[in-house]
């Protein structure tokens, strides 16, 4: 081992180093040697080590993973109204349509609004189908070439600018300015006015009540000509019965959901209601469950006065997707919530399904088809919510009621001064012109006194 | 021996020291010579670490440094004294106190069980699958069962109980037999739904159920769904019709958003449609409510006599018209989890995408029992599998 070297210092260079003043020890160069061979053997085993890390251990595919190539997200297609996919971004949390083009529209009758056509289905050529279509299947794809047909066309007469303003109310969606938070309307009163039954003036008055009562509590309003449902319903004459166009009221809060997808909740309410206290914030007089929790009414029958299926004694409050009021004898959605959650928009979209809309066993169109769904369907049930008719739907009647006693009001249907909103729905003609004009201006008077 | 772990000396005898350092314990057997051999060896090794306490570093006396020797309350030989002290303490203690030490052990033991907080639990955690496997369909009243029958369904049983075990998942194997509750024409073969309601109560943490026919076989058991494709849902699954659509459903409703909405729904497509004898669900409110609306007595009534295939056409009608049912429903191509044999979908028999291939997952007999030899095909398949699967030294 010491054989080979000499007593010379081998690394004479070190020496000369001036801090050190001793000599190397004689057998530091074998100790050196000893020590590379150590090192050498650390060397390998430590390449060994690594090697095994990388190629064998588990976490080797994690490392390859990472420098390997992203998992690339599959594209959908976006969602879209019901008639188009064209959009029109509107700023305004108010969004309603021209309401002053309701003569256009009543000089043009709905066979000029919308599309009628009568098909055959090759498999069963002898059956003849109706198929109701919006005009816009034929708005050119790209929007913007669109949008310079239409100017054009309005330029040259106010019937076609009204014809096309009634086809484009079912793309407006609501896109606030900037996304600050507070300027997203919470709670959509929606909706649907049908331009045969009012005049302008009182289709004026429903729509400025809503707005000023939106205006007040910072909501926002979604109204629909009840017109352009007909393609939904896909038959011309869906108007004229009372109980098939009650289901334009689903279908106008669907689009209302989609055209403010952020908003917490929709409250559908007929046009045959007037807003009676602008002061009431619906949030804190219903929605929240503190305020919703008192009011609900549990084992309530849903066919009153016996029905055997029953809403549930212990729903809680927070879990409610569906809030409604009952007549004495049968549900009623003449006014009615329903919160913006998956939950919330599948029960809509389950309710308007088009079975239930043709199933003649339903003699109240939608609401018997809610009626079935919530006797045979324990989940949706379970989510919803029956509280009395004169919070939301307070009931106008000519007959003259009992004063009150005792300060308060007699029974828990009809209209009492002082009640939140007042709704009519058996007028005739005439009479519910009258009763928008009273209503309106009772509610102007009670505002100012 | 224990002492010497503590000297300056094993310590400052690693590589890093460099060359300066390289005395004695320079060769990294410092550690191992005793303290009374190191004054041999006064050199500049420890020169530095020693007249930094202010000791003489030519001095051929060793002195233990009082830090690192007795005065240390960390050194192993005092937690050796004390750990034993303690022993003996606690082994006095339980001695007196025999009764309460029983009791306390107990109580210790079954906390094990219980749930409650900043307690160690032995807990057997609860599967995240559920295999639902769905026997002695259509029997019960109309026939006794021959024996090849019995043979497929045990074969049937053994192979998921099999794969069941290898991955950890829970197998629920559910009685298919006629009922009186569904013999009405309006709510014939509605089981289905019933069952997956019945085992999402049975198991309330697992997330993903997934429903097998009898007359399927997993082939490849060494897979784990999450490997084959739930870790990899987005990519492995297609949500739209466009690319593969037997049935013509339309393709675009309105209101459909796919954006950030999660699969809860996991089926394929053969050539009749969608195929419910292979396919998944996973645990949320969504599938609480499709489970509750899927069977509806004012849709069914209307429909039950175009509806051959019963909640499959159910499932299909509510898909083509109901915003929210696409949403969350995610397509898988159908050899992922349910090929085909070729007595299946016999009219598409020249169209490869429906029919099984070596190395598919799962194979599903679909029909066999209308008219085919379903014994014959379980025997092929469970033949084939385990073919494919022979080890390499393995003989014959």
């Amino acid at each position: 081992m010491f054989g080979g070297n000499t007593l010379k210092p081998r690394y004479s260079k070190v020496s000369s180093n001036p801090s050190s003043f001793l000599p190397l020890p004689a057998t530091v160069g074998a100790q050196i040697k000893t020590q590379l061979k150590h090192k050498n053997v650390v060397v390998v085993i430590v390449f060994i080590v690594f090697v095994f890390y990388v190629f064998v251990s588990p976490l080797f595919h994690f490392i390859t993973g990472s420098f390997g190539s992203k998992p690339t997200v599959r594209k959908y297609p976006r969602g879209h109204v019901s008639t188009s996919h064209h959009m029109i971004e509107i700023n305004s949390r108010y969004i309603y349509p021209p309401i002053e083009h309701a003569p256009y529209l009543k000089e043009l009758t709905i066979y000029n609004l919308v599309q009628e056509s009568k098909v055959r289905d090759s498999n069963f050529p002898e059956i003849e189908k109706t198929l109701v279509q919006s005009l816009n299947i034929y708005d050119n794809p790209d929007p913007r070439a669109q949008a310079i047909k239409e100017d054009e066309q309005n330029k040259y007469s106010d019937l076609s600018r009204a014809k096309n303003a009634f086809k484009n109310n079912d793309k407006k969606v609501f896109k606030p300015k900037k996304l600050s938070s507070g300027s997203y309307p919470e709670v959509i009163v929606v909706t649907a006015v049908d331009f045969e039954k009012y005049s302008v003036e009182a289709l004026t008055m429903i729509v400025q009540n809503r707005v000023d009562y939106a205006h007040n509590q910072n909501y926002g309003i979604y109204v629909r000509w009840a017109q352009e449902f007909l393609p939904h319903l896909n038959s011309m004459h869906a108007l004229e019965n009372s109980e098939k166009r009650k289901w334009i009221r689903i279908f106008c809060i669907r689009a209302a959901m989609f055209a403010f997808p952020e908003a917490k909740w929709f409250w559908y309410l007929e046009e045959d209601a007037i807003i009676m206290k602008h002061s009431i914030n619906i949030k804190d007089y219903i929605l929240n469950p503190a305020a919703l929790n008192p009011i609900m009414l549990r084992e309530q029958s849903i066919i009153p006065p016996q029905g055997t299926i029953k809403t549930y004694k212990n729903s809680k409050a927070e879990n409610i997707r569906i809030i409604l009021t009952q007549s004495e004898s049968k549900l009623e959605t003449s006014s009615f919530m329903v919160k913006n959650d998956d939950v919330g928009r599948s029960i809509i979209d389950q309710w308007s399904d088009p079975l239930y809309l043709n199933y003649p066993n339903f003699p109240y169109g939608p609401d018997s088809a809610l009626t079935h769904i919530l006797q045979w369907h324990p989940f949706i049930l379970s989510k919803t919510s029956i509280i009395p008719a004169r919070t939301i739907a307070a009931q106008h009647t000519d007959v003259e009621l009992p004063p009150p006693t005792n300060g308060k009001g007699g029974d828990h249907i009809h209209y009492y001064n002082g009640d939140f909103v007042a709704h009519w729905s058996d007028c005739k003609g005439s009479a519910c012109e009258a009763n928008v004009e009273h209503y309106f201006n009772l509610r102007k008077t009670g505002a100012s006194s | 021996m224990s002492k010497e772990f503590n000297l300056p000396f094993s310590t400052g005898g690693s590589l890093e020291d460099g060359i300066d350092h390289l005395g004695v314990s320079g060769l990294g057997i410092g550690g191992e010579k005793g303290p009374q051999q190191r004054p041999n060896y006064p050199s500049s090794s420890s020169s530095s670490r020693d007249s930094s306490k202010g000791e003489d570093p030519y001095s051929n006396t060793f002195k233990p440094s009082s830090k690192y020797s007795s005065g240390n309350i960390y050194s192993w030989r005092n937690i050796k004294i004390s750990i034993q002290t303690l022993l003996r303490t606690t082994l006095e203690v339980i001695l007196v106190h025999k009764r309460l030490s029983v009791v306390v052990a107990t109580l210790l033991i079954l906390s094990l069980f219980t749930s409650t907080p900043f307690i160690p639990h032995l807990s057997i955690s609860d599967p995240k699958v559920v295999i639902i496997l769905a026997a002695n369909e259509g029997g019960g009243v109309l026939k006794w069962k021959g024996p090849q029958e019995w043979s497929v369904e045990r074969s049937s049983i053994a192979n998921k109980k099999q794969y069941a075990k290898q991955h950890g998942y829970g197998l629920t194997i559910k009685d298919m037999t006629i009922k009186k509750r569904y013999s009405h024409e309006w709510r014939e073969s509605w089981e289905k739904v019933d069952i997956m309601k019945q085992t999402m109560r049975q198991f309330p943490n697992a997330e993903w159920f997934w429903w097998l026919d009898l007359h399927t076989y997993i082939m490849e058991p060494q897979l784990s769904l999450e490997e084959h494709f739930l870790n990899n849902l987005g990519n492995a699954t297609y949500r739209t019709l466009d690319t593969f659509n037997p049935l013509g459903l339309p393709l675009d409703i309105p209101y459909v958003n796919y954006e950030n909405q999660p699969i809860d729904m996991i089926i394929t497509q053969d050539c009749g449609g969608f195929n419910l004898g292979s396919f998944l669900m996973r645990r949320s409110s969504w599938s609480e409510m499709l489970l509750d609306v899927w069977w509806d007595p004012a849709l069914y009534e209307q429909m039950h006599m175009q509806w051959e295939h019963k909640e499959q056409d159910a499932l299909e009608s509510l898909y083509s018209t109901q915003a929210w049912i696409r949403e969350r429903v995610g397509f898988l191509p159908l050899r992922t989890i349910n090929s085909f044999p070729p007595g299946a979908c016999s009219d598409k028999a020249d169209d490869p995408q429906y029919f099984f291939q070596n190395k598919d997952f799962v194979i599903n007999m679909a029909g066999c029992e209308w008219g085919r030899d379903c014994w014959g095909e379980m025997e092929h398949y469970k033949a084939l599998s385990k073919r494919l699967h022979k080890k390499w030294w393995h003989f014959t």
